[in-house]
Formats: structure tokens, C-alpha cells, sequence
């Protein structure tokens, strides 16, 4: 029997025999793991075999949704999955937008595609019909023109999952694009699309979500949503204003704003680069994901100047950290031009920006000259030569085949010490908040299964903004105590949301317990509000396993260099590095409390209680 | 006729949808896009255009059903769900792309005026208004909101949002 709330079928195909298959969702296995990231975790772990090659025709590359995605809650998400090229980890990256919606309308809980196909090819959904498509006449093609070109042939209500160029040309950090505006970019997962010589997923879906209790459902979603929309709610007003550009000047205040390669950390062209200033210079209008009243994001086009007519949803708050600060360039005209460039080509503009902003580093210091950068003067502050290195990255011209590596890989290549101002964790570069402003992200970064990430944990909240622990405490910003027990807290909430799948926007305003009812109103299940947590860390635990499997382990859970050895030259943390008894301190902290041995691996104990016992013995060797 | 309509506010939408997901929730009881009865159109670049029902006074779906499943009925444009057999002649015929078709029941189906996706739009695009408006095509619409947010006499100025 199908439980509600989900639709009961996982559709997996195969690129190589161009067949698929259709099978039941195991109903104990959704209980379990929820959906989502759960989900998602658990079948990655049991289809991809140890130390599969991420861009071979045995990866797998999934899109799971949820039992609350497609609902009238506020914004739930879809998350694709699967082992990053460029961390070589289990990798989540989530979207918002139409697709996953879609895809349970079209009857499948979650998608899984295998194989390689041997000529470019699109897949086309349209519920129970299933069609394998020539796209040669797409490969090549930008996001943007590949997703009208596939809109033209099937109709416009379609939604589409495309990779661009630089994904074609397995670029280690190339995203996947959901029609157009979403881009699901981190840890390079449209690298495996490229792999399997597939361009795009088109959906469409005619059916409908069946719920357990609807009438509770809808009462609970629709009195979330008042309270997303109260005029008395300013945290809400100010994101539904400007956007996740909220938090622009409060990072730069706070010392935590990546600023020239992550030298220091704050800006001072930050007021340039704010919510504000995009909406007094460049929005025209709202926009929301799915069944979303926060409308967080907004259209906008560029009016004037020599990137006139550029035109982006965003800019999300990080892409002006990376592809801002961190270049020294506070010309928001181009960190728009730029952002769309990036998502056309099909490139995450964190990884980008964090590389380019090494290299200019790298220039500025005599690491490299003009000669090894194909004549461009990549200097601090040099839009254009900008503009010209990201196309050579994705079209991997002269230099960009380096840099299309991602910085670990650059700094071995350029060598003269440069390993330890390259940012990044795990070959994953590290996204838009400092570390030695708010020693606490640096665990979180160190921890987080796909490498440097801040939406799996984010201590700031606690550490800057003064947010009380779950136990009620304040924690001192520059300490270590407790910092281990929030980064967990966190960690394994925020693995329970996401595999419901809730965007990390609405956490806050759904909260645990409204989060677990509606799950329970949509399926009919009885979930404790107290399993929540539980579940969560399952969740963590099972990827955890995944990546130990491949080989990760605490030698792994490191920082850069830089974190330890450069202090911060300016702002509110003027002075400070984090010290390197103080992270481990943190670290064994860490794994202390999950139940891990001082290796970080999950011990059997740990694994038995999480009913993960059958998993657990993959690992022992 | 003195009576209040819905108004579509086109350049306020957000592409959200909720008004969908109540809709097919009120009549239906299911959450599915293709059992609400107003639908959501996107344009480049990143607009969305809910399109209903206008229950034109003399409907162009209406003569277009070879079954006789439409009628109007106390101003109401009215598909009968136990005559239509899902031809979609209807659907065609409305110049204002307001009937579609339920895929799971084959049935067409419109607006039946319950107001549910006005009271649930969280920006103010869906409104109630008194007189009807000159009808439009999805398409024409969409040009005109193009041109009102990125056109030459455009001011380039945001909504509030809040």
C-alpha cells in the first residue's frame, strides 16, 4: 500500500540498455529515512559501490523529493544526489523551483538515473510515458537556450533539469539548472550529467498528492504561511524585502564577509553590494519557489553601463561574497553579469569566485605571472580579466583547464606554499562566511559530508548572533565550549528538514514540531516529536558511513592553513586566527558526543541504536 | 454586470503557486497542478501569468462542446464533469487559456468562482474587482507586463514585497 503524502515509486533508468524500470518506495525505508536527503542517503549507500568513479556509467545521479514536497507548506525542496567529483563525498545539493514538485505530480518519489548513454541524449517525463531524445542539436548549448529549446519542443509547461557547457566538458564545480533560475550547484554533480552524455531531464506531471488528513494539513501550512506574512514578523519582512542580501553588511560588520581570497573579512565597498543597493539599482520584481509566500528572491536586470542588459535572479547574498569580495571587486553590475554568466555556462559561482579569487592572490604574490595565465592580468580587483577566465574554465581553454580542477588541484600545480591560502575543505571551496570571526563554523565546515558547506550547520547564529544553545545557554564567540554540541544540533535538525524536504528559509518559521505534523497529517504516521532529532542523526550517520567507506576519516575533517596562521588584518576580529589546539579541542569535542571513535568513525554502539547495524558492516574491515 | 471578479494583477505574481494548491485542495482535496482550476504560465524573462476563467458572457467554449457539456448559469461559465468526455475542444477555443484539463479524470475544468486563491495569494496579484476587464491572451498579457517591468518607459521600480 502506498503511504501518503508520497506517491509510492522510484523511476530508475538506465542511460546504457535505454530502459526503466518502475519500482515500489519501501514503505519501512521512507519511515525510516523520511525522504529527501534520508533518502537520498540511504540509497546512494546501498546502489554505489565503494570507490565508484563519480563521472563513470556506475555513478548515479538521483533527484529525491519528500513527503511535504508539492504541498501547500511553505517551500520544500528537491534535492539531487549523488558521489561529488569534486569531493569525492556523498553529495547533497538542493533546489528549489518547479521540477521536484513535478516529478511526484508525474508519480515518482524520487528519480535515479544510471548507465552513460552513447550519444547525447534528454530524458522526457511525462507521467508514465517515458522518452530517451537526441540532443545534439543541444549539446553546446547554455542553460537559458537549452531550456527554451527543449520548452519549444514539448511546451511550455514542462520543467527542466539542464547542465550547460562547462558540465559537457566535466568541469569539477558545473551545476545542474532547473529551468533556468534554480541552480542545484554545488560539489559538481552536473559533472555526472555530462558524464553520461546526458543533456536534460524534462518533466510534466498530471496526478496529485493524496494526504492522510488534508483538512489538518492545510489548517497547520496555512497558519505557518500567516506567520511568514505577519507585518509583526521582521525577520521575515526584511527577507521578503531584500532577499538573503540581508545579511551583506552584518557579515562585513561581523568580521565574517570573504574578502580578497579570504585575507580578512570585511569590505569596504560592502554597502555596494548589499540587499538594498540591488534593490534601489536592479530588481524589477519578486519571485518565489514553490508554494513559498516568502518570495526571498528577485528578478533583476542591469541598466546602464558595459553590462547593460545582464540579467539574474539573485544575487543570493554568497555569490556576492565570492564573486565580490573575495575578487576585491565591488561593482555589483558585474557581480550580476558575472552570476549570469556562470549559471548560462552552467558554473557554482562559489567555487568560482573562490578559485579565481586564489589565483589573483596567487598573482599579486609572484606565484604566477601573465605568461602562466594565458596573457591575462588576473590582479585583485580586474572585472574583465574575470569575464575572460571564466569562459576559458568552461570551455577549458588554456589556463581554465587548470582552474576548472578546483583550487586544491590549482595549488598543487602552482606549488610556493600556495596550499595554504587555498580555501577549501575536502576539495570542496569553502562558500561566503568566515571562519576566524566565528571559530565554530570552521567544525562545521571541517564536518560537513560534502566538504566546506554552511547549510548543514551554521554556529554563528549562536556564536555572533547571540542565539540561545538548545540547553538554554549563551556561548562565547571565541570559545570552544559547546560549540561541538550546536554544530550537532544543527547538523542533525537540519538533516530531518531537509528530507522532508524544507528549504533552510523556513526551517525557523515551520519548526520541529509543525514540521513533524505535518508529516504525520500528510501520511498518517505517528512520529514523535522527540524522534525528530533521531532521525536526523540517523540520517548524518549513514552518510557519515558513506563517506567513511570511501576512505574518509578524521585526516579529512581539516582547515586550510591559512585559518591557523593568518590573522585577520581588519574589522570587529582584527587579530584573530583560529588557533589549532582550539579546533581539535572542537573536533574531539565532536566526536565525543556523536559517538564516533577518535578516528570519526561511527563506532558499532553508535550504529546498533541507530538501527544502522546492517550498514555498519560495510565498514569494518 | 455590477458584481465582483477576480483581477489578475500580472506583475505581482511570483511563480509561488499557492493559489494552485488551494485550488485543487478546495475542490479536490489532493494537492496536483493539474486538478486546479487556475493556472500558471512563465515567460522570459521571469514572468508568471496566472490565467482562470472569465465566464465571458458569451463564451467561445461554450458552442465549441459538441456534447452540449457547458452552460451558463447565474453568470457562471459551468463544464458539467458527467457530460464532457475530455475532447478539449473548449480548451482550445478560449481565447484567454482559462479552461484545462484534468489529466487524471480527463475532464476540462474552470473556474467555479470560490474565491480560494484570492484569499491565499500572499502578493496582492489576485484580487477581487468590481467589472470585468477587457479579455486578453496569455501572450498579450505577458507583453504588456515585459514591456510595464523592462520596457524603454519603464522606471525600474521593485513592490514592497514585505
Amino acid at each position: 500500500m502506498i503511504t501518503k503524502g508520497y506517491r509510492g515509486k522510484i523511476l530508475n533508468i538506465d542511460l546504457t540498455s535505454r530502459k526503466y524500470q518502475i519500482i515500489e518506495l519501501d514503505t519501512e525505508k521512507a519511515r525510516k529515512f523520511i525522504g529527501g536527503k534520508g533518502l537520498g542517503g540511504i540509497l546512494l549507500f546501498e546502489h554505489m559501490k565503494t570507490e565508484t568513479d563519480p563521472l563513470s556509467p556506475e555513478s548515479v545521479i538521483m533527484f529525491v523529493t519528500g513527503p511535504l514536497t508539492g504541498t501547500f507548506c511553505p517551500s520544500t525542496r528537491t534535492v539531487i544526489i549523488g558521489k561529488s567529483p569534486a569531493s569525492r563525498t556523498f553529495c547533497d545539493s538542493y533546489v528549489g523551483g518547479h521540477f521536484g514538485p513535478t516529478l511526484k505530480y508525474a508519480g515518482y518519489d524520487a528519480l535515479c538515473i544510471y548507465g552513460k548513454s552513447e550519444e547525447a541524449c534528454y530524458l522526457y517525463i511525462d507521467d508514465d510515458k517515458i522518452e530517451f531524445r537526441p540532443a545534439h542539436h543541444l549539446w553546446g548549448k547554455d542553460t537559458v537556450d537549452t531550456d527554451h529549446a527543449i520548452k519549444q519542443e514539448l511546451g511550455r509547461d514542462v520543467h527542466i533539469a539542464t547542465i550547460g557547457p562547462a558540465a559537457e566538458n566535466l568541469i569539477q564545480y558545473s551545476l545542474i539548472s532547473i529551468d533556468v533560475h534554480r541552480q542545484a550547484a554545488r560539489g559538481g554533480l552536473g559533472a555526472i550529467f555530462g558524464s553520461k552524455n546526458l543533456k536534460a531531464v524534462a518533466v510534466r506531471g498530471g496526478g496529485s498528492i493524496v494526504l492522510n488528513n488534508p483538512d489538518q494539513f492545510m489548517k497547520t501550512a496555512k497558519k505557518i504561511k500567516q506567520e511568514i506574512l505577519d507585518s509583526n514578523n521582521q525577520g521575515m519582512k526584511t527577507l521578503r524585502r531584500i532577499g538573503t542580501g540581508r545579511s551583506t553588511v552584518f557579515s562585513s560588520n561581523q568580521g565574517l564577509y570573504p574578502t580578497r581570497n579570504f585575507q580578512t573579512g570585511t569590505f569596504n565597498g560592502v554597502e555596494n553590494l548589499s540587499g538594498e543597493a540591488m534593490r534601489e539599482k536592479f530588481w524589477v520584481k519578486h519571485k518565489a519557489c514553490f508554494a513559498c509566500p516568502i518570495n526571498c528572491s528577485k528578478f533583476g536586470i542591469v541598466r546602464t553601463g558595459k553590462y547593460k542588459g545582464a540579467m539574474v535572479e539573485g544575487v543570493d547574498y554568497e555569490t556576492t561574497t565570492l564573486l565580490g569580495a573575495n575578487l576585491d571587486i565591488d561593482n555589483l553590475e558585474f557581480v550580476v553579469a558575472a552570476n549570469e554568466l556562470c549559471d548560462r555556462l552552467g558554473m557554482d559561482t562559489l567555487s568560482v569566485g573562490n578559485t579565481i579569487g586564489f589565483v589573483m592572490e596567487c598573482f599579486e604574490k609572484g606565484i604566477v605571472t601573465e605568461k602562466d595565465l594565458d596573457g591575462i592580468r588576473l590582479t585583485f580587483g580586474n572585472d574583465d580579466a574575470v569575464m575572460k577566465i571564466i569562459r576559458k574554465i568552461a570551455y577549458r581553454e588554456g589556463i581554465g583547464d587548470l582552474l576548472a580542477k578546483g583550487v586544491a588541484q590549482v595549488a598543487k600545480e602552482f606549488g610556493h606554499g600556495s596550499e595554504e591560502f587555498a580555501m577549501h575543505v575536502k576539495n570542496l571551496e569553502i562558500p561566503g562566511w568566515g571562519i576566524r570571526a566565528a571559530p565554530g563554523m570552521g567544525l562545521a565546515y571541517a564536518t560537513a559530508e560534502r566538504g566546506a558547506d554552511h547549510e548543514r550547520a551554521y554556529p554563528i547564529s549562536y556564536e555572533v548572533k547571540g542565539a540561545k544553545t538548545p540547553d538554554g545557554k549563551t556561548l562565547d564567540r571565541y570559545g570552544t565550549e559547546g560549540k561541538a554540541s550546536v554544530t550537532i544540533f544543527d547538523q542533525d535538525m537540519n538533516a530531518f528538514f531537509f528530507s522532508a524536504a524544507l528549504c533552510d528559509m523556513v526551517t525557523g518559521a515551520v519548526g520541529k514540531e509543525r514540521c513533524i505534523e505535518l508529516i504525520n497529517s500528510a501520511t498518517g504516521w505517528n512520529i514523535e516529536v522527540a524522534e525528530a532529532q533521531e532521525i536526523g542523526e540517523r540520517i548524518w550517520n549513514i552518510i557519515r558511513l558513506y563517506n567513511v567507506r570511501e576512505g574518509f576519516t578524521r585526516k579529512d575533517d581539516k582547515l586550510p592553513e591559512r585559518i591557523f596562521k593568518d590573522s585577520l588584518q581588519t574589522g570587529i576580529a582584527k587579530g584573530r586566527t583560529l588557533k589549532r589546539e582550539d579546533f581539535e579541542k572542537m573536533l574531539d569535542d565532536y566526536y565525543v558526543l556523536r559517538g564516533w571513535n577518535q578516528y570519526g568513525i561511527p563506532t558499532k554502539e553508535k550504529c546498533i541504536e541507530l538501527c544502522l547495524e546492517e550498514n555498519y558492516k560495510y565498514i569494518q574491515k | 454586470m455590477d458584481r465582483k471578479w477576480i483581477h489578475v494583477d500580472g506583475e505581482k505574481c511570483t511563480g509561488c503557486r499557492l493559489c494552485q494548491l488551494v485550488c485543487s485542495y478546495h475542490n479536490f482535496e489532493v494537492f496536483s497542478e493539474s486538478k486546479s482550476r487556475i493556472r500558471i504560465f512563465y515567460f522570459t524573462p521571469g514572468i508568471d501569468l496566472p490565467t482562470l476563467c472569465r465566464h465571458c458572457e458569451d463564451p467561445k467554449c461554450l458552442p465549441a462542446c459538441p456534447l452540449g457539456a457547458i452552460s451558463i448559469k447565474k453568470g457562471l461559465v459551468v463544464i458539467d464533469p458527467n457530460t464532457c468526455d475530455g475532447c478539449e475542444k473548449c480548451i482550445h477555443a478560449c481565447p484567454y487559456n482559462g479552461v484545462f484539463l484534468d489529466k487524471e479524470t480527463s475532464k476540462a475544468i474552470n473556474c467555479i468562482f470560490c474565491g480560494q486563491c484570492v484569499k491565499e495569494c500572499p502578493t496582492g496579484c489576485l484580487t477581487f474587482k468590481n467589472g470585468k476587464e477587457e479579455g486578453m491572451s496569455v501572450d498579450e498579457r505577458a507583453n504588456k507586463v515585459i514591456e510595464m517591468l523592462f520596457g524603454e518607459s519603464s522606471n525600474f521600480t521593485i513592490e514592497s514585497g514585505e
